[in-house]
């Protein structure tokens, strides 16, 4: 009898201790969910290792989900309360006609983030060296491969997905995680790759950053913040505290050289060393990567979907004042 | 009269975590060609080890072994391959040793036809009773025409009744065949029932406690059945049975 | 007379309790659909994450007539297929190796272990870059993950064999490649049929993994494409062609081991 009364104790205390945690989710703990962990999002890495968020009020927890699809179910299904990753997905989702579709309401990013590599150095490349030659792009479907798309054509080079047979070739039977190793061990004429793998494969002399796709493709939203219609009706004050928290990075981003940053960051990205990070920083500064404010420009989103109609994947265009919200950025910018 | 077989001082030591186990020690006997030995012993004394040793399947630690001619084993289990058909399983011996002519053919099917068996020569192992597998192990070992047959306690599985039918059979056939044959089993009846001479081993390390030439007056009739039924039969029992149950008492 | 009438009896029903099953098993799969069908209606599933149904069978109508839906089929069945064969073929290779040779086995056995403990759809990567993108990747991934399984529960069964059996043979002087050959993989038929069974599984898993990082064409490649465009009724719709695909080998499988079996009744 004893030890069953002892058990029932342990139950009711473990039971407690479950409803003590459980009841620990307050309102200002967020989850944050990242397309993935990349150098390219260093605002938010400042705001972070600054402590802007916690100035702010909020906690934050952080999630890699590995894919805008994937983040983009986290928001949906209520895992995540704020998803970074490429607005086309809020554009995906909107058309395809869901009530409570999702609506960005900061914009990190201004360029695609991708570099062009070759296997040779070429001193004063010219985008129709790539004539007859094969690229790998990343997956179909996906803004990299778009992108990349958009400025050949811009060009005048009649790029298409998966054909040999014409002018350049954007293969799309690789995916990001494995697009490095396949050209390194012969894959393709040239690759696009973001940082810090084009400067990681520079460095082991495999390959040799030839162009910024973003410096050719002019101002485009790549990466912003946003949650669920639901979600920000119901919290505009977190939202709100959020989009303060982020400005102060990219204000911070703004003003310090990209050492500075690099040193600052170093901590989330520890398998880059300092001097890498540097470079890496000041090549996203070179080509104006990173959104100044948290003003997300209607042109911007107009030319996104230029470059996803003209890659075939985009039927419908998406109204800009709905999946977009301005109203945080422009309150965050008043002050 | 021939011999056929000789054990001239085996003695047989396996070795385990405790060190040594002695099995057999200095074990002499031959077997004539024709004859039926019985070896009879308590549990774990060693029999099986002396058909392991004349099959050649083990060498004695100590002694010498002298057979005359190839040799037949057959088991407690008939273990016939449940994927072929009878009369693939009686050729199994016979393609083993890639020994399938003409005349080895003919030879088996002599035998199934004789004993009963040419008609399920198509059916599987499985529709058939213990005792008529019994019969077809039986037939695989005789194919390769041994000279001398091991049985080791081939009849343990069937019930009493088929037993006794089986054993009919399979006396017919030994002497029939002219097969000299060394039977262990540990069931002093069906011993008394079919050889010509009975060992009788002590417990382990095994030596020979006796050796009992049995002389029956019903032998001549060639029938186990008939020979249960003896008059010598009961004192040859009883001599038997006391024999084996002092060993079994310095066991317990 | 009565007897053969009562055999036909109990013939029948044991056929009318199969058809029993099969009907039961359908209902339970409409149930569900239906289930699927009406929460989604409602929106108690999100039809966005979840699709439903009828926008999914609408899609395959879609594909089956723009015949976009055999393409891609027929690539991933061949690399699945690919990698069963190569993968059983060789695993029982491997096992009737280690078999020959036990002090190989021994040797060897803590590496198959460690092999095995081994994530491989996380070094699934690492494989296709090494073996090329393209098929020649997408099989190895799929061989790389029953490979191990197969030689480990081949050698199993191998040395699982009646060790009297052996001895019987010994007795006919047979040699240790008859006793091979003629006993220990004959009697394992069953054991290796099995052993495919469970690989059309796992050989799925990696030829999936496989596409997903490298390829152009196949289910993995669409399933991958049509999470990139939030496309869920056509990842579902996959799902469920998937699903149809492994189904149908296990029925193959199932009908040669009816066919090898025939005859063969199981030991007691």
């Amino acid at each position: 009898m004893k030890i069953l009364k002892k058990l029932f104790i342990m139950l009711l205390i473990v039971k407690f201790l479950f409803i003590l945690t459980g009841c620990k989710k307050d309102r200002y703990s967020i989850v944050l969910s990242e397309v993935t962990h990349s150098v390219f999002y260093a605002p938010q890495y400042v705001a972070l290792a600054k402590g802007y968020f916690e100035e702010e009020g909020l906690k934050i927890t952080l999630i890699n989900s590995n894919g805008a699809d994937k983040v983009m179910s986290a928001l949906l299904s209520k895992k995540a309360d704020i998803g970074l990753m490429g607005p086309e997905a809020s554009i995906y989702v909107y058309n395809q006609g869901r009530k409570n579709y999702v609506i960005n309401f900061i914009q990190l990013t201004q360029r695609d983030g991708s570099f062009l590599v070759g296997r040779e150095k070429i001193e004063n490349f010219t985008f129709d060296m790539l004539k007859g030659k094969s690229i790998l792009g990343g997956r179909k479907g996906g803004v990299p491969v778009m992108t990349l798309q958009y400025v050949l054509r811009q060009k005048g080079l009649d790029a298409v997905l998966d054909d040999p047979t014409k002018e350049v070739n954007i293969r799309t039977d690789v995916q990001y995680g494995v697009l490095a190793g396949a050209f390194v061990s012969g894959e393709g004429d040239f690759v696009t790759l973001f940082e810090p793998g084009a400067t990681n494969l520079e460095k082991e002399g495999k390959g040799y950053v030839l162009a910024s796709i973003g410096a050719e493709s002019g101002n485009i939203p790549y990466t912003a913040y946003s949650a669920t219609k639901s979600y920000i009706e119901k919290n505009p004050d977190i939202i709100q505290k959020f989009t303060n928290a982020i400005y102060k990075g990219q204000k911070w981003v703004q003003e310090h050289s990209a050492r500075e940053i690099a040193e600052l960051i170093h901590p989330y990205f520890k398998e880059t060393p300092i001097e890498d990070l540097t470079i890496v920083m000041q090549r996203y500064k070179d080509i104006d990567a990173w959104c100044p404010t948290p003003f997300f420009a209607k042109e911007g989103l107009e030319r996104l979907m230029d470059i996803m109609e003209q890659a075939g994947e985009l039927t419908k265009r998406a109204p800009f004042e709905k999946i977009v919200d301005n109203s945080f950025a422009n309150k965050a910018m008043q002050n | 009269m021939s011999k056929v077989l000789e054990f001239k001082n085996v003695s047989m030591h396996f070795c385990d975590q405790k060190g040594e186990f002695e099995v057999l020690k200095d074990i002499s006997f031959s077997v004539d060609e024709g004859e039926i030995v019985a070896i009879l012993g308590p549990s774990g004394s060693g029999k099986t080890t002396i058909l392991n040793l004349i099959a050649g399947l083990i060498t004695p630690t100590d002694g010498e072994i002298i057979t005359y001619g190839s040799i037949g084993y057959m088991f407690q289990r008939d273990h016939l391959f449940e994927w072929k058909n009878i009369y693939d399983n009686v050729l199994l011996g016979l393609v083993l040793q890639k020994n399938v002519n003409k005349e080895t053919i003919a030879e088996v099917e002599r035998m199934l036809k004789i004993y009963g068996l040419w008609d399920f020569r198509n059916h599987y192992p499985s529709q058939l009773s213990g005792g008529m597998r019994q019969r077809v192990a039986l037939i695989r070992t005789l194919a390769i025409t041994p000279k001398i047959l091991l049985l080791d306690e081939p009849f343990a599985s069937l019930d009493y009744q088929t037993k006794i039918i089986v054993i009919e059979d399979v006396y017919k056939i030994i002497k029939q065949e002219k097969k000299s044959t060394i039977l262990v089993t540990h069931d002093i009846a069906e011993a008394i029932s079919i050889a010509d001479r009975i060992i009788v081993l002590t417990k382990r390390p095994a030596q020979i406690k006796s050796i009992h030439p049995i002389k029956l007056s019903t032998s001549h009739e060639q029938s186990p059945l008939k020979n249960r039924k003896a008059v010598e039969f009961k004192d040859y029992f009883d001599v038997i049975w006391r024999e084996l149950n002092d060993e079994q008492k310095e066991l317990r | 007379m009565m007897n053969k009438k009562s055999c036909d009896e109990v013939y029948k029903i044991q056929k009318k309790e199969k058809i029993k099953l099969g009907i039961i098993q359908a209902s339970i799969l409409i149930i569900l659909f239906a289930l699927w069908e009406v929460l989604a209606h409602f929106e108690i599933l999100d039809q966005f994450l979840f699709s439903r149904p009828s926008a999914i069978f609408k899609l395959f109508k879609e594909y089956l007539l723009n015949n976009e839906l055999f393409p891609h089929i027929f690539i991933s069945v061949y690399e699945t297929v690919l990698g069963i064969v190569i993968g059983t073929v060789g695993g029982v290779l491997i096992a009737s190796i280690l078999w020959w040779s036990e002090k190989l086995a021994k040797i060897l056995d803590p590496f198959f272990i460690v092999l095995n403990a081994l994530p491989k759809t996380a070094l699934a990567p690492i494989m296709i870059i090494w073996a090329g993108t393209g098929i020649s990747g997408i099989v190895v991934v799929a061989i790389s993950i029953l490979l191990l399984v197969t030689i480990i529960s081949t050698y199993n069964h191998f040395t699982n064999i009646e060790e009297e059996k052996v001895k019987m043979m010994k007795s006919f002087k047979a040699t240790k490649f008859q006793i091979f050959t003629k006993y220990v993989l004959p009697s394992n038929i069953g054991n290796l049929l099995n052993v495919i069974k469970i690989n059309i599984g796992m050989a799925w898993v990696g030829v999936i993994v496989g596409e997903f990082l490298v390829s152009q064409k196949g289910i993995g490649h669409l399933l991958m494409y049509g999470g990139q465009i939030f496309r869920f009724d056509m990842v579902m719709m996959w799902v469920i062609v998937l699903a149809l695909c492994a189904l149908i080998m296990y029925g193959i499988v199932n009908l040669i081991e009816k066919f090898v079996i025939k005859g063969r009744i199981k030991e007691k």
